[in-house]
């Protein structure tokens, strides 16, 4: 049959008409044409197959905003209080409207959001807190907390707590003691005070002296420090921000086991449990200063999140890994809110005697159109910009409780030294970096070497994103000498061939989840004695500042002499010996040393570890 | 398209901030998709999503029933979404630089996750439209109302989006994507 429209024409409606979007008549020609034409039947095919692919996209899960704007529009009502009333008489609380607008965990029916899976899991936890760190602006909650065995005269001690936040960088956290002291005069009442804001940060504290001195050495003072001129989100990884989300306890979803859904403190709760070294920028952040019991990496915590706003509700620190093992500490929340205002002052960091200073000079105005700045910040708006008293840069940029900080400094000189652990990266674009999980003292970092530059990124962001941030930095790093030396020795770094290339070189096949191989490095000293230390560490934190490292040396004859109390083991046959204080086992493998060092895993994991090696 | 039960529309419209509420419950999963689909990044469809629905709030007193309410609510989105490019200076760089973007071919990964990819490398007038009409189910005439176009444009758009997509989406040699 004779097509009566010509290829062009029909092909411009040949969409319309699988939409059904065209005139009967017209209709009927363009199909007539198509069927008649292989050329534009083949089309046809094609188009309705592209249009079928986005037709049939999976819908992902979308955030639930209802509260979000419903609290911008009673604002816009100037309706002030709050939206959501008392509960169960045991939880008090108000305005916590704005956080829902993230999470997870929408308690009504809706189109398409995130709803609660009547099994929650635990990537869900994952990526709800982390949209409810980026959306929260205000915060007040109140906590009880009572802990047990910090002294033998004293079993149990009992405080309040009330953490208060402004985004992007106030806090301020009060801890009274409630404690009924045997003499209330000879011991310290562990009264904190912890008061940050873009400018300072204030602490005040009972001297410390150690508890095992106690009440003996208690001279009955306090000590009160300020940081002036302090650089944006410095020190960010000890401020209380786990107490408002816990956005780093919660940053991997395969470290916690979340065990479904409770009732807590009247409110509808995840119960989540990690142990406590996974637990720490949650537990520690209400140590912030004074005296306070210490936990093992194995204690088990119980950590229970408010299902509709991720803020925790209540969190147990037990002996040992089991459920039932004794409370070390209890934390329950007893009011939470999200206030519109703070009171004047709530965040004015008092000047001390006892003074640092950060060396920050801020812009007047922000400049952020550096030619230096990241391309991408994942969503995190400019914040503070200036200069440090040394002449390097430093960029911030912030939302809710989620920053990112980048220090440019000029530097015609590789470094000289570098963390060993960190791991060599490729960026996209952007030559090579060296990456750390966070740790104790820092969150997530990226550093880059540029031509005369150094770039180092520091954010709470998840690892992908921040060297997603890192490869949109209009910079190219290079790769630092893979050798220096240092102290007479010649320090090496690795890659696979050259670890293969070392026949006394053994590597694990069996590694804990998540932990993966990070650097690697061959010391030589002046006489060839050498020796091989591999990083295996997971890719978000690891608070130990460690992860895993083996040791390896055929220099080294036999085990060296340790006052140490050593407990003996055996690695396949092989005598060795256990240092719980370093928390590494060691042993003689035919003529060559060998160790496992786990500070945080424990004998079992470190035994484990050495067993594999091959 | 889903549209609201005209009643709750009329009672938002004289101010019972319940309906309103519900009807915000109704359509925030569609806003925010597309805002996404024009803004791609989570983030900021998120912050455009309030703005958007803030807007409706502040305007609803305006809506004459003459356009169905999702027509009236998308077109509104959608200025939202494009300020904020606009507001970035944004626009621009994403249209460089998602047309600096090469398309993962057929056989390295999922179609699905291509395809997102595929509809997120289109340029933005082409996205607008192939999005409104595959993704949402606009008809073209509701489309050309939210997008502002006349009619002919629209179907010339999504005819060309889905030229491009299909040139990227399916493997040359055939005609069918062979989509599992």
């Amino acid at each position: 049959m004779k097509p009566e429209l010509d290829c062009r024409a029909a092909s411009e409606d040949i969409s319309s008409l699988l939409d059904g979007e065209l005139d009967r008549a017209r209709a009927l020609a363009v199909r007539t044409h198509v069927e008649a034409c292989p050329k534009c039947a083949e089309q046809s095919r094609t188009l309705d197959e592209a249009r079928r692919a986005v037709r049939t996209q999976p819908v992902g899960e979308v955030p639930d905003v209802t509260a979000a704007v419903m609290r911008k529009v009673q604002g816009q009502r100037r309706q002030r209080g709050p939206l959501h009333g008392g509960v169960g008489g045991l939880l008090r609380v108000a305005g916590v409207a704005a956080a829902v607008a993230a999470l997870l965990l929408a308690s009504s029916s809706l189109i398409g959001t995130r709803r609660p899976p009547a099994s929650a899991r635990a990537s869900e936890v994952t990526s709800g807190v982390r949209n409810a760190a980026r959306m929260l602006d205000s915060y007040r909650a109140r906590y009880e907390i009572v802990e047990r065995g910090w002294h033998d005269a004293v079993p149990v001690r009992r405080f309040d707590a009330e953490v208060s936040f402004s985004a992007p960088e106030s806090f301020r956290l009060t801890i009274r003691d409630n404690t009924s002291y045997p003499d209330p005069s000879r011991w310290p009442s562990n009264d904190v005070d912890l008061i940050v804001n873009a400018r300072r940060s204030w602490i005040r504290e009972p001297q410390v002296c150690p508890e095992a001195s106690l009440p003996a050495c208690w001279t009955g003072a306090t000590e009160e420090r300020t940081v002036v001129a302090r650089r944006p989100f410095d020190g960010a990884a000890g401020l209380p921000s786990d107490l408002i989300v816990p956005l780093e306890t919660l940053s991997t979803s395969d470290l916690f086991e979340l065990l479904g859904r409770e009732q807590m403190l009247g409110r509808s709760a995840l119960h989540v449990a990690l142990p406590h070294r996974q637990a720490v920028p949650l537990i520690s952040a209400l140590q912030q200063g004074g005296s306070w019991r210490e936990f093992s990496p194995f204690d088990r915590v119980d950590l229970w999140l408010d299902s509709e706003t991720l803020f925790p509700l209540r969190f147990d620190v037990r002996r040992g890994r089991s459920a039932a093992g004794q409370v070390l500490m209890s934390a329950r929340a007893t009011s939470f809110s999200q206030p519109q205002d703070f009171a004047p002052g709530t965040f004015r960091a008092p000047i001390a005697a006892l003074q640092r200073s950060g060396g920050f000079e801020q812009d007047a105005k922000g400049s952020f159109d550096d030619a230096r700045s990241p391309e991408f910040t994942a969503g995190l708006r400019p914040y503070r910009a200036g200069s440090t008293s040394a002449g390097g840069r430093i960029l911030s940029y912030a939302r809710g409780l989620t920053w990112l900080t980048m220090a440019v400094e000029r530097s015609s000189q590789p470094p000289r030294g570098y963390p060993s652990t960190a791991e060599q990266v490729t960026l996209d674009g952007s030559g090579v970096a060296y990456y750390e999980p966070a740790s104790a003292d820092s969150r997530r970092r990226v550093d880059l070497y540029a031509s005369r530059t150094h770039a180092s990124l520091e954010s709470n962001l998840p690892r992908a994103v921040l060297l997603r941030v890192a490869s949109s930095l209009d910079l190219v790093g290079r790769p630092l000498p893979a050798g220096i030396e240092r102290s007479g020795l010649r320090v090496t770094r690795l890659g696979a061939t050259g670890l293969r290339g070392l026949a006394f070189a053994e590597s694990p096949s069996h590694l804990p989840p998540g932990y993966r191989t990070t650097s690697s490095f061959l010391v030589e000293n002046r006489r060839g004695h050498r020796t091989l230390s591999v990083y295996y560490r997971r890719a978000q934190a690891e608070y130990d500042g460690l992860g895993i490292r083996t040791t390896q040396s055929p220099s080294v004859r036999f085990l060296p002499p340790s006052f140490e109390d050593l407990q003996p083991v055996s690695v396949d046959g092989r005598a060795g010996r256990w240092s719980p204080e370093r928390g590494e086992v060691e042993w003689m493998d035919r003529g060559v040393y060998r160790s496992v060092r786990a500070p945080s895993l424990g004998l079992r994991a470190a035994v484990q570890v050495a067993r594999s090696l091959e | 398209m889903p549209e609201p039960d005209p009643q709750v529309v009329r009672a938002a419209r004289g101010g019972d901030i319940g309906a309103f509420e519900s009807l915000v419950r109704f359509y925030q999963a569609h806003v925010w998709r597309l805002c996404f689909h024009l803004l791609h990044d989570e983030t900021l469809a998120d912050d455009v999503t309030q703005e958007a629905l803030v807007k409706a709030y502040r305007f609803l007193p305006t809506y004459r029933g003459e356009s169905k309410f999702s027509t009236w609510l998308y077109s509104i989105t959608r200025n939202c979404a494009l300020d904020e490019l606009r507001k970035a200076g944004r626009r621009h760089d994403l249209l460089t630089q998602l047309g600096r973007e090469t398309v993962p071919s057929h056989r390295d990964h999922s179609v699905r996750i291509e395809v997102r990819e595929a509809i997120a490398a289109l340029p933005l007038e082409l996205r607008e439209a192939v999005v409104l009409i595959d993704m949402f189910g606009t008809s073209y005439s509701e489309a050309a109302a939210i997008l502002g176009l006349p009619l002919g444009t629209v179907k010339s758009r999504v005819h060309r989006a889905r030229l491009v997509l299909a040139r990227w989406l399916l493997p040359a040699s055939q005609g069918s994507a062979g989509e599992a």
